[in-house]
């Protein structure tokens, strides 16, 4: 059953005008970032590989965004929910099977951004090579975490605030990848509760290694691999609290 | 169909005028000189935070915003920002951008170029690219512009010797094969070969013209660094041989009256001299190049022997003629570009001006009133004020300006 909610939201997803119209946006936004290679007047390639990057993950974490705080939200709108759970469905396979297609969808969503993006590289003469396959993996890694926000939060509040929230997050995220460099400036309970605070908020910097891609540095594969079931962790975190939020709601 | 064809024509009305009104901005547009500060300049580990982990895409659209304010600095030359940190804009910003992206190299050369060749900062310069090489340790345009500043600009060559070879050989050490560890002596043998007296800094700016494009703001500044460099030389080299000149030539009462106005010459030279060459070209003259060179002429001075064999001199590096005025010679180029660069300050005044007065003025005259310091015009130029700037129009030279690239 998890399977077929899954395929089916997959489809639903890919075909969504949201998803289709960001998948546009990223297209026209690598073919654009060529112009500001050429402004740099330097080795142009470099300019162009990190903003491709970079939009893969800013225009993914958008997909994400927006996609995962309309799923379940458009079920209950239509009411086709009911239809499903009367069916002998637990809640959780739903939410789950939900969860697996939003994340399929997210993932073929990556991979046609990556597959764009390395392929105009390739065109336009800049060095592809595998760190940027690595590096596109791991954004992929972040663009599921935060599908994974947006589907916890959606299930608590309005899409609109999960969205604006799902933002914030990301911010936050990353955000707390560079506060080490500043705790030291605080002392005692305000350093505690930075940190503590902090902590609750998913780190977004593990899954940040395209700034090293673009210039072919190895990463360590035990951190790749730390960083991988980091993100599982909150991925599998999330989808639970979704989970008991989602049973114990009233539709 | 019938009924949406007007609103599609509509549709189509109304894109082909906005885009059209759109793109009427670019048709003749001209760079603009941005009076582009930078106030904003986050410590490095604040704008590391607040890239939100896209640290190398905001490091180059930073570093690409700040291209204004390097052709700001080209006139300005005071590159004080607010605050209390002394280090001024350049050294900050370079700063900040090498610890969001330690491992992009034009960040280095830029600061370097900025640092050194616009401020005379050579110190942090050097600091900035000793920085590259711990992160590039193999990057041979690094090391080639360290040890071109060691050498120019801290004259290790010549002060430390056994230093800069030392130098040398880390270089050496640190290339990846042997056509590169033989390319560190190659480079040291040619730099050697270009060295003049009078153009010791020759040598640097042609390595910085290897390593910068034609058409960008960092190539043209050093093109026209180099150019600049051998103009000035060839005014020296071709007022020198005129003084040359003087002293073979015998005097004439009226010229000589003449000369006795000039306080550079001692008085028995005024008593002795002769007079100034009516036209550049007089100077083309082999007795006085023998006397000034002996048998070999400078590769970059304004002699050069002709196809025929004969002594002829070249245009200035700008493509204009030399020009006599009064006692010496000078570049008709270089005063252009001299002029030029005053006007840049005389640009930064007027946009403070027009700040205060909260309009822009309409005629030079207007200018000069509001109390904006304006230079004589040279001949040959004609000032103008276009789009807020202030803009002269020289005759177009006489020759090919010369290849330096």
């Amino acid at each position: 059953m998890i399977g077929i909610i899954a395929l089916a939201t997959f489809r639903e997803a890919v075909r969504s005008r949201t998803f289709l119209g960001l998948l546009a946006i990223y297209a026209i936004a690598v073919i654009l970032s060529r112009l500001v290679g050429w402004i740099s007047g330097t080795d142009g390639n470099i300019v162009t590989t990190d903003l491709v990057l970079s939009l893969q993950s800013v225009i993914g974490v958008l997909v994400a965004v927006a996609t995962g705080t309309a799923l379940v939200h458009t079920e209950i709108r239509q009411m086709t929910l009911y239809t499903v759970l009367s069916r002998p469905l637990p809640r959780w396979q739903f939410v789950v099977g939900k969860f697996a297609g939003l994340s399929l969808g997210l993932l073929a969503g990556q991979v046609a951004m990556l597959a764009i993006g390395l392929t105009y590289l390739f065109i336009t003469g800049a060095d592809v090579h595998h760190w940027l396959l690595l590096a596109g993996g791991l954004t992929m890694m972040e663009v599921l975490v935060m599908a994974a926000v947006s589907l916890c939060l959606t299930t608590l509040t309005s899409p609109l605030l999960a969205a604006v929230l799902g933002l914030a997050v990301y911010a936050l995220g990353h955000a707390v990848a560079n506060l080490p460099d500043f705790i030291n400036h605080l002392i005692g309970w305000k350093m505690l509760l930075a940190s503590s605070l902090a902590s609750l908020v998913p780190n977004l910097g593990m899954f940040t290694y395209r700034n090293q891609a673009v210039h072919q540095l190895p990463i360590n594969w035990s951190t790749l691999g730390l960083d991988l079931l980091y993100g599982g962790l909150w991925i599998a975190l999330l989808v639970t609290i979704t989970v008991a939020v989602f049973r114990r709601k009233q539709l | 169909m019938l009924r949406r064809a007007p609103l599609l024509l509509l549709i189509l009305a109304c894109t082909a005028i906005l885009i059209g009104w759109n793109g009427s901005r670019f048709i003749g547009a001209k760079p603009k000189v941005r009076a582009k500060d930078l106030a904003f300049l986050p410590s490095p580990a604040v704008a590391r935070a607040m890239c939100l982990g896209h640290t190398n895409t905001v490091a180059k659209l930073r570093w690409i915003d700040s291209f204004a304010y390097f052709q700001y600095q080209c006139d300005h030359l005071d590159d004080h920002v607010p605050g209390q940190d002394t280090r001024g804009g350049f050294y900050r910003l370079y700063d900040t951008l090498i610890t969001l992206d330690p491992y992009f190299q034009p960040f280095y050369e830029h600061a370097a170029l900025n640092l050194s060749g616009i401020l005379g900062r050579h110190q942090h310069a050097l600091g900035f690219l000793m920085r590259g090489l711990d992160h590039l340790p193999h990057n041979t345009a690094l090391w080639r512009n360290t040890a071109a500043t060691l050498k120019v600009h801290f004259h290790w060559e010549d002060q430390q010797p056994q230093a800069f070879d030392g130098f040398l050989a880390s270089w050496a050490a640190a290339e990846l094969d042997d056509n590169g560890r033989r390319m560190v002596w190659d480079w040291k043998r040619a730099m050697g070969q270009r060295q003049f007296k009078g153009l010791e800094q020759l040598s640097y700016w042609l390595d910085q013209l290897q390593t910068t494009k034609a058409k960008t703001p960092m190539g043209d500044y050093v093109e026209e660094t180099a150019r600049a460099q051998l103009a000035a030389y060839g005014e020296r080299e071709l007022t020198a041989l005129a003084q040359l000149h003087r002293r073979t030539t015998p005097p004439a009462l009226d010229a000589w009256y003449a000369d006795l106005a000039d306080p550079a010459l001692p008085l028995a030279d005024q008593l002795r001299l002769g007079r100034m060459p009516t036209t550049a070209l007089a100077l083309a003259h082999p007795r006085l190049a023998s006397q000034r060179y002996g048998d070999r002429l400078p590769g970059f001075g304004p002699l050069r022997v002709a196809a025929t064999g004969r002594l002829e001199l070249r245009p200035d590096p700008y493509g204009h003629p030399w020009r006599i005025n009064g006692v010496k010679v000078e570049s008709v180029g270089l005063v252009q570009r001299n002029f030029e660069k005053r006007l840049g300050y005389s640009q930064v005044q007027l946009i403070e001006k027009a700040k205060e007065k909260g309009r822009w003025p309409t005629t030079i005259d207007e200018v000069r009133a509001w109390g904006v310091a304006i230079n004589e015009l040279p001949n040959g130029g004609t000032l103008r004020i276009v789009d807020q700037q202030l803009a002269v129009t020289w005759e177009p030279p006489l020759s090919e300006p010369w290849k330096l690239r």
